[in-house]
């Protein structure tokens, strides 16, 4: 149970026939991390999530949720996991209170309280009819439900969907504070601030396969970026010629852009030599990062 | 754990249960109440039923009809109350294990800690608490209803009858089940069942008129139930036996169908 590792997977592999799902997805979250989960739409992240969960057979490879084989000890996995699907449909015919009293029950957990407290929280009313509610609360009740037994395992997918500003801070708030007492947090979003903010790496997967896993700054650190120079009389395009990391320049009148990859400070140093005025740098965001990795961004 | 599922499942259909009960409630009321006119004029009912053709009679055991038994067996065992059976068996087993993904809430019930037997057998005993229900509001209308219009029939035979009917719909329950399990659909499980169903009751009736299709009757669970004339001769312990033997591939079928079949999201 004192699994390092909140998730493990290892070459996981999913066909749906003869059709690819996930071909050889290999990560690990630790406790106390958030991966941020990136793709772009039929990328195959909610795929990986519902193999985690046990609602997708594995084809090939393996997962692990502390340790245990999602395979074959699946109820005792899903009693540490807290999971918010994507595409979330709640029971019909109940209120709140009644809902989160029966997934207490199916796990076999007095939740009264925890349940109080985080409806409480989410300005959730415990009487409300769930069949009544929009989009959002029905959304605050899926979260709700994922992290009222303080798993120690959280899965989740979009989970701000639908929330409105001020609960998407409140929700990123209470996913930092169960971060911060050891849960391990599998994170898609297409929010990105929301991934910048809590996740410390991202892994990103396109068509089925795995582009990417690292930490937040070494991707930025490996991403391509912009940077402008003033310089007090034009430049010709060959300034940064062979500079390390360089990898395009564009003339305009004083103005040289230039876009690099990896360390900028080989450029810097030349740009002070040569008498640059002036230097702007654009920071990669998150976006970036996913716009170049998964070949949709300007580099 | 078990027992907050099996909850759920009733509760979120006590509207539709009443219904069927109350269904059958009313069925077994008109049905007896029309008794005491027959009763009166045995002799003329006696000419109509024997103007009816042979085969007719066969179908519907109109032989005896101006008895207890025999106007119960032709009124509502030879083909309504077990088709009450057939339907609610098909209705509930389409659901076993197609609901929660029809509804698009099996990810957030599947994602808990319970596994795929577990929930399935949690469906099963939902589905025969129904099954149990509608036989126990047959049974009970049925004999307070046969006192209160003066019919002479035992008890033990009315219980024969209503042990019949519960292993007709719940064969059908577990044939609705094995599909569903194995498609995902609701409606393909239901659809098929019931199909089955009417299959079963055609060869049955067109064997009393057609010397080969009655080959095939002793194999027909419809035989097993209703043909074993129930309220006249008790139950058959061998066609029970049949029935209930009948049941375990269905079941088998719809445990491990589930267990191996991916969840729509």
């Amino acid at each position: 149970m004192a699994a390092e590792h909140g998730i493990s997977t290892d070459g996981l592999t999913k066909f749906y026939g003869r059709t690819l799902g996930v071909e050889n997805v290999t990560f690990d979250v630790a406790r106390g991390e958030v991966l941020g989960f990136l793709g772009p739409n039929g990328s195959g992240k909610t795929t990986v999530m519902r193999m985690i969960t046990g609602l997708l057979h594995i084809t090939r490879g393996s997962a692990t949720v502390l340790g245990l084989d999602v395979a074959s000890r699946g109820p005792e996995v899903r009693s540490h996991i807290g999971y918010l699907p994507g595409t979330l449909q709640l029971p019909r015919n109940m209120t709140v209170r009644r809902y989160l009293s029966f997934v207490a029950d199916m796990r076999g957990l007095d939740l009264g309280r925890e349940a109080s407290e985080l409806c409480e929280r989410f300005g959730l009313s415990p009487d409300a009819d769930l069949a009544g509610l929009s989009k959002g609360t029905k959304q605050k009740v899926g979260v709700v439900q994922a992290f009222m037994h303080s798993p120690d395992v959280l899965i989740l997918d979009e989970p701000t969907s639908g929330l409105d500003p001020i609960v998407q801070r409140e929700f990123e708030s209470l996913l930092g504070e169960h971060r911060d007492r050891g849960a391990a947090v599998l994170l898609s979003s297409h929010v990105m601030h929301e991934v910048e903010v809590l996740a410390t790496r991202i892994a990103i997967v396109q068509k089925g396969r795995m582009l990417v896993v690292d930490s937040v700054d070494s991707l930025k650190s490996r991403t391509t970026r912009s940077l402008r120079f003033e310089f007090p009389h034009e430049m010709p395009a060959t300034t940064f010629m062979g500079v390390e990391g360089v990898q395009g320049v564009l003339v305009d009148h004083r103005w040289l852009e230039c876009t690099v990859v990896g360390s900028e400070n080989a450029i810097l140093d030349e740009a002070a030599r040569l008498g640059a005025l002036t230097v702007v740098s654009h920071e990669p965001s998150l976006e970036d990062i996913f716009l170049t990795s998964t070949g949709n961004g300007h580099a | 754990m078990r027992s907050a599922l099996l909850a759920r499942s009733l509760r979120d259909h006590v509207r539709s249960i009443v219904g069927w009960c109350t269904g059958i409630l009313l069925l077994i009321i008109v049905q007896l109440s029309v008794y005491p006119s027959i009763r009166g004029t045995q002799a003329d009912w006696a000419k109509l039923a024997e103007s009816f053709p042979e085969a007719l009679r066969k179908i519907f055991r109109m032989d005896d009809y101006t008895t207890a038994a025999g106007y119960l067996s032709t009124e509502l065992m030879s083909f309504t109350v077990p088709f009450i059976f057939i339907a609610l068996g098909s209705a509930w087993g389409a659901r076993i294990a197609t609901e929660d993904q029809e509804d698009g809430t099996a990810d957030l019930m599947l994602s808990l800690p319970i596994s795929r037997n577990d929930y399935v057998t949690s469906r099963f005993i939902a589905a025969f608490a129904v099954m149990s229900l509608a036989t126990m509001t047959f049974l009970v209308s049925l004999v307070v209803g046969a006192r209160m219009v003066d019919m002479d029939v035992a008890i033990g035979r009315l219980v024969a009858g209503g042990v019949v009917l519960f292993g007709l719909g719940s064969l059908m329950m577990t044939i609705a089940a094995a599909i569903g399990a194995a498609t995902g659909r609701r409606g393909a499980s239901f659809g098929i069942a019931m199909s089955v169903g009417v299959a079963l009751f055609v060869q049955y009736s067109l064997g009393a008129l057609v010397e080969f299709v009655d080959k095939m009757t002793p194999y027909n669970p419809m035989q097993w139930s209703i043909g074993s004339d129930p309220l006249r001769t008790g139950i058959d312990a061998g066609y029970l036996g049949f029935t209930a033997l009948l049941m375990v591939p269905f079941v088998w079928t719809a445990y491990r169908s589930f267990s191996r079949r991916d969840i729509a999201g």
